[in-house]
């Protein structure tokens, strides 16, 4: 039997392996939750940079079709139709987002589908009598478009 | 104080247990941000740039392939789409070009009738070597063809009116030699007005014909200014990514003879 | 002491062996997954390059739509440096260029418009050209005839092309036949179309 007088053990055997599971879980939970946090906040620079590059992108891309329709137009001929494929990835940062063209602020803006959700707005820039038809995709598997419509004289994107 | 050294196997265990846990969970998390970072598509797109490519060859080739007497010579149009096509299907791009009507312009900017009625021809002239314009159509308004120095007076003017004549101003002063034929045709040639000055059309919209404008400069550079027949072509361009399709008027040379082509 | 007692008359070693073994498992295995883990930062190389890529094209297609630009009704100088050509590959020699068979022969930039821009618009910003004619013979088959050579492009080379179409009426009439040897543009058609020559340069930063 163990002695009680002259026991050097500061605990005893089970509420040692408790105190030490106890403090395992603790330190456990903490570095997983500050760790957690870290990489959150870094996802979240992550996507600011990378909505910043295909924002600029997809701005890049209606410029271009906005300056040949006026240099056809200009020279009294017609854009019967025009397809630009933009390329854009499923995830970023590894959250589903969104792509939405606004009208009446002249904006291109990267929503992320997460609880907590970083967003990134850009304007475009149009000058001649096209305009960009307002509207939001959901970044899926299958292509997406910039078409421009002859009939109705605007830019979609699909 | 006594060591139980069997008590330390479970926690060293557990302890690296944990660190690994930490290891793998940060690696996973790395990649899952940083290895969707798509190399964006390199900028700048070269559609545009074919397409005007495209138009500027095909326009030459049209130009080239009106005979005066026959209109458009097929065989050297399709010999030249045919060396275009494989051209540019190295490239990935597939081409169709398709032709319209050939019809009369108007006397407009661009030579259709949404163009701007008003406007120069040809900038800072010093001498005018030849001089035809010839009217097919007449709808309405005073349409005149000046000369105006740069305090934007006129120095001569030509205008077609509604009885079918045309009205000189300082015309015959201002060139060597003024021919009138028929009721729609006038020529002029060896313009001798010595400042420099803008010949512009006023109220082209909405008359029709052909013209050809010919001298030197300012800085002693030749000019050829000239509008004959035009014809509408429409522009296919496919590739992977993109389409395009465009209808665009080709001028096509002026015809000093008959143009009736 | 016990410590010592444990170690000497261990009979049941088998708990730190398999401690040992474990261990080292979890730790190999932690390592290969590291070291098998894709990049850990961000791919921004790409971002640097596509600016200069953009750059170059930019003034690339400028350049040749200036050259390509027929005044009046004259040939354009494109058109011209085409018809104009001797047949032999050029080499810039640091100042001048130089004929890749024949050192003392010089590109003459009264007779080349497009030397004479390159002179003007690459050189002194230190970006290398390369200038090719690219035609199709009779056969349809692509011929490549290299008009200015300055080695093999970067990884951030550009291509920029444009293409010229030359016509029977703009050869003197003896020297059509002479004008294909010399050149390597064959007489594609029957009819007063010659041919189309795409003009093809490269622009890279050395």
């Amino acid at each position: 039997m163990k002695k009680l007088v002259n026991d050097e053990n500061a605990v005893s055997v089970s509420v040692g392996y408790i105190l030490t599971f106890a403090i395992t879980a603790l330190v456990i939970v903490l570095i997983m939750g500050s760790f957690f946090m870290l990489v959150e906040q870094t996802e979240n620079r992550v996507s600011y940079d990378e909505y910043k590059v295909y924002a600029n992108l997809i701005s890049n891309q209606i410029s271009e079709m906005d300056r040949f329709i006026y240099s056809i137009e200009s020279q009294g001929g017609a854009v019967n139709s025009m397809e630009y494929e933009v390329k854009l990835p499923l995830t970023i940062a590894g959250n589903y987002y969104t792509v939405e063209l606004c009208n009446s602020s002249e904006e291109i803006i990267f929503t992320s589908q997460t609880p907590t959700s970083t967003q990134f707005r850009t304007p475009y820039s149009i000058n001649s009598n096209t305009e960009i038809a307002s509207g939001i995709i959901y970044v899926s598997h299958k292509n997406h478009y910039l078409i421009y419509d002859n009939e109705t004289k605007m830019i979609i994107l699909e | 104080m006594q060591i139980f050294d069997e008590d330390g196997q479970l926690l060293l265990a557990a302890a690296f247990s944990i660190a690994i846990l930490v290891l793998v969970s940060t690696v996973l998390l790395n990649s899952i941000i940083f290895t969707s970072n798509i190399a964006a598509e390199s900028g700048s797109d070269t559609m545009i740039y074919k397409n005007n490519n495209l138009i500027q060859a095909t326009t030459n080739a049209y130009q080239n392939a009106y005979e005066h007497d026959i209109g458009l010579n097929q065989t050297y149009l399709s010999d030249f789409e045919s060396n275009l096509k494989r051209m540019y299907a190295q490239e990935g791009y597939l081409i169709s070009t398709r032709q319209h009507d050939i019809f009369t312009p108007y006397f407009t900017e661009t030579g259709m009738p949404g163009g701007a009625g008003d406007w120069i021809v040809v900038k800072n002239v010093k001498t005018v070597k030849n001089m035809v314009f010839e009217i097919e159509s007449f709808d309405g308004t005073d349409f005149e063809v000046k000369a105006l120095d740069s305090n934007n007076n006129s120095i001569w003017s030509i205008s077609y009116s509604y009885d079918g004549s045309f009205e000189l101003d300082n015309v015959d002063e201002s060139f060597d030699n003024v021919d009138e034929i028929g009721n729609s045709t006038i020529r002029l040639s060896n313009g001798n007005d010595p400042s420099v000055h803008n010949i512009v059309i006023r109220n082209g919209s909405q008359v029709t014909g052909y013209y050809l404008i010919e001298g030197t400069l300012d800085n002693s550079v030749e000019y050829h200014e000239q509008r004959g027949k035009m014809i509408n072509v429409t522009f296919n361009i496919n590739s992977a990514r993109h389409s395009t399709s465009t209808t665009i008027p080709i001028s096509l040379p002026f015809n000093y003879s008959n143009n009736e082509a | 002491m016990k410590l010592f007692f444990w170690c000497n008359n261990d009979e049941k070693g088998q708990m730190h062996t398999f401690e040992a073994i474990v261990a080292a498992i979890i730790i190999i295995g932690g390592m290969l997954f590291v070291v098998q883990a894709t990049a850990l930062t961000p791919l921004t190389s790409s971002t640097a390059s596509v600016y200069i890529e953009t750059q170059l094209q930019t003034m690339g297609q400028d350049t040749l739509s200036a050259l390509a630009n027929s005044k009046g009704n004259r040939d354009s100088d494109l058109k011209q440096d085409i018809l104009n050509w001797d047949g032999h590959t050029y080499i810039w020699s640091g100042y001048t260029y130089r004929s890749a068979s024949n050192s003392s022969n010089e590109l003459d930039m009264d007779n080349s418009s497009l030397a004479s821009a390159m002179l003007q618009v690459a050189v002194p910003r230190g970006i290398a050209h390369n200038i090719e004619f690219i035609s199709l013979d009779q056969n349809n088959e692509m011929v490549k005839k290299v008009y200015i050579y300055s080695g093999d492009p970067s990884n951030n080379a550009v291509t920029i092309s444009k293409p010229i179409v030359i016509n029977e009426s703009d050869i003197l009439e003896d020297h059509i036949e002479e004008f294909a040897r010399i050149a390597g543009i064959e007489n594609y058609s029957d009819s007063n179309y010659y041919n189309t020559v795409n003009v093809r340069l490269t622009l890279w930063r050395m």
